[in-house]
């Protein structure tokens, strides 16, 4: 080590704020270099000096004088003036104003996302992909169940805007199919289902004015999914029934 | 309650606990332990004993108001120091603010001796070395002389005089060794080795 890296470190190895290493490689130096040596003594005696001549000459013990201020009411006394100056908080709202619109601008993607929260749910599930061809679309006839939903999907979009049935044959509402048959204490856990490769049984196709779903029932559940160009996905969830 | 002696081995938290309570023996029993250390903080910043009795004085009314905000984190020197400084900033703004409005010119350094004043006594008692030293130490920026006073006079750890300072603890080694080098200049020659 070279004497002006030891004298640079001297302070510090006074401290003791140097590595081991450090300490022990000052430490050797110092046994050996006179100037070193006599460097440490100076700043041990700068310290030594400026120690005494900063020690207040006399120490009177007040608190006897204190005591009667103690026993008024608790009080904090007044707000501490802020040390910013006033431009320094003008920049620092501003500043927090472009980190909340940079926030808010990151959120709104999570909170649509937020908001259509059963698509979530469904794609935590893992749906599966279920391709099948046009041409393949399975037939409803012998499937009540997909007929009895079929006929309540139709009712539903005929209603106008108010809720109301749009003309005299529409009639009362029709019960849901799944309701009936819905008993709460038998209600299936949703997280049951699985998807990696469903044991589709049944399926088949509600056509309405607007959509087009395909409804399957695996394990105990009907899922309902909807198209898009090209393939079936099950992004609408999974029915208990 | 515990007994006095029960007290004086308690840790500072524990004793501050105890006067956050409103035991005022628990608060003696602080004030006794370290009123000499935030003694000298404050005659080393401001060179004038009344001045330091005072401040103290009002260092530890402020402790003793805040203590319902007292919460045992980290070291109590830390934060007894921490509203020291606080209150020496303030009464320095404050002298800065009549200083300059007596004045009327300019205000840019602070000068401790022009705002508190030495007696003619006092700068009689003060030796050469004294002068010296004080000088060089008015002629440091604020927080390399804090920097140095809370470490070599107090003889507060880095981490805590950072705590104090509110800044990293490479900053205080910077400043302190900032001032130490200043120093050494101003003293070189005086000092008996």
């Amino acid at each position: 080590m070279e004497c002006h890296e030891v004298q640079s470190q001297l302070v510090r190895y006074l401290d003791n704020d140097l590595s081991p290493q450090q300490h022990d490689a000052v430490e050797d130096h110092l046994d050996h270099c006179y100037l070193c040596t006599e460097e440490l003594h100076e700043t041990v005696s700068l310290f030594d000096t400026c120690r005494d001549a900063l020690r207040c000459p006399e120490a009177r013990n007040r608190f006897e004088e204190l005591r009667p201020l103690l026993r008024r009411p608790a009080s904090i006394g007044p707000r501490p003036q802020s040390p910013l100056r006033p431009y320094q908080i003008v920049a620092g709202w501003v500043a927090l104003a472009a980190v909340a619109i940079l926030l808010i601008s990151t959120a709104a993607p999570v909170v649509r996302t937020i908001r259509g929260l059963d698509l979530l749910v469904a794609r935590s599930l893992n749906p599966p992909e279920i391709v099948l061809p046009v041409a393949d679309e399975p037939d409803t006839k012998d499937m009540p169940f997909l007929l009895a939903w079929q006929t309540r999907v139709n009712w539903a979009e005929s209603l106008d805007k108010d809720g109301r049935a749009g003309n005299d044959t529409i009639g009362p509402r029709p019960q849901s199919p799944l309701r009936p048959h819905q008993p709460e204490a038998s209600v299936p856990e949703p997280v049951s289902l699985q998807v990696s490769d469903p044991p589709v049984s049944e399926r088949g196709l509600i056509r309405s004015k607007t959509k087009c779903h395909l409804v399957y029932e695996t394990g105990g559940l009907w899922v309902v999914a909807a198209r898009d160009d090209r393939a079936w996905r099950a992004d609408y969830g999974a029915i208990q029934i | 309650m515990p007994s006095h002696q029960a007290l004086g081995e308690l840790s500072d938290a524990e004793v501050m606990l105890q006067a956050q309570w409103g035991s005022e023996r628990a608060f003696a029993e602080l004030y006794g332990r370290h009123y000499r250390r935030l003694l000298d903080f404050f005659y080393g910043l401001s060179r004038d004993v009344q001045t330091a009795e005072d401040l103290c004085h009002e260092t530890f009314l402020r402790l003793w108001q805040l203590r319902v905000r007292y919460r045992p984190s980290g070291s109590f020197p830390a934060y007894l120091f921490t509203i020291a400084r606080h209150i020496w900033m303030e009464r320095r703004r404050q002298a800065r603010k009549e200083n300059c409005r007596m004045q009327n010119a300019e205000c840019g350094m602070w000068d401790v001796a022009d705002v508190y004043g030495l007696g003619p006594d006092e700068q009689a008692r003060l030796s050469e070395l004294d002068d010296r030293i004080f000088a060089a130490l008015d002629n440091l920026p604020e927080e390399q002389r804090m920097a140095f006073i809370l470490r070599t006079v107090e003889g507060m750890s880095l981490e805590d005089i950072a705590v104090v300072m509110q800044c990293p603890v490479n900053t205080v080694r910077s400043r302190r060794l900032l001032a130490i080098k200043r120093l050494r200049e101003v003293l070189r020659g005086l000092l008996v080795l």
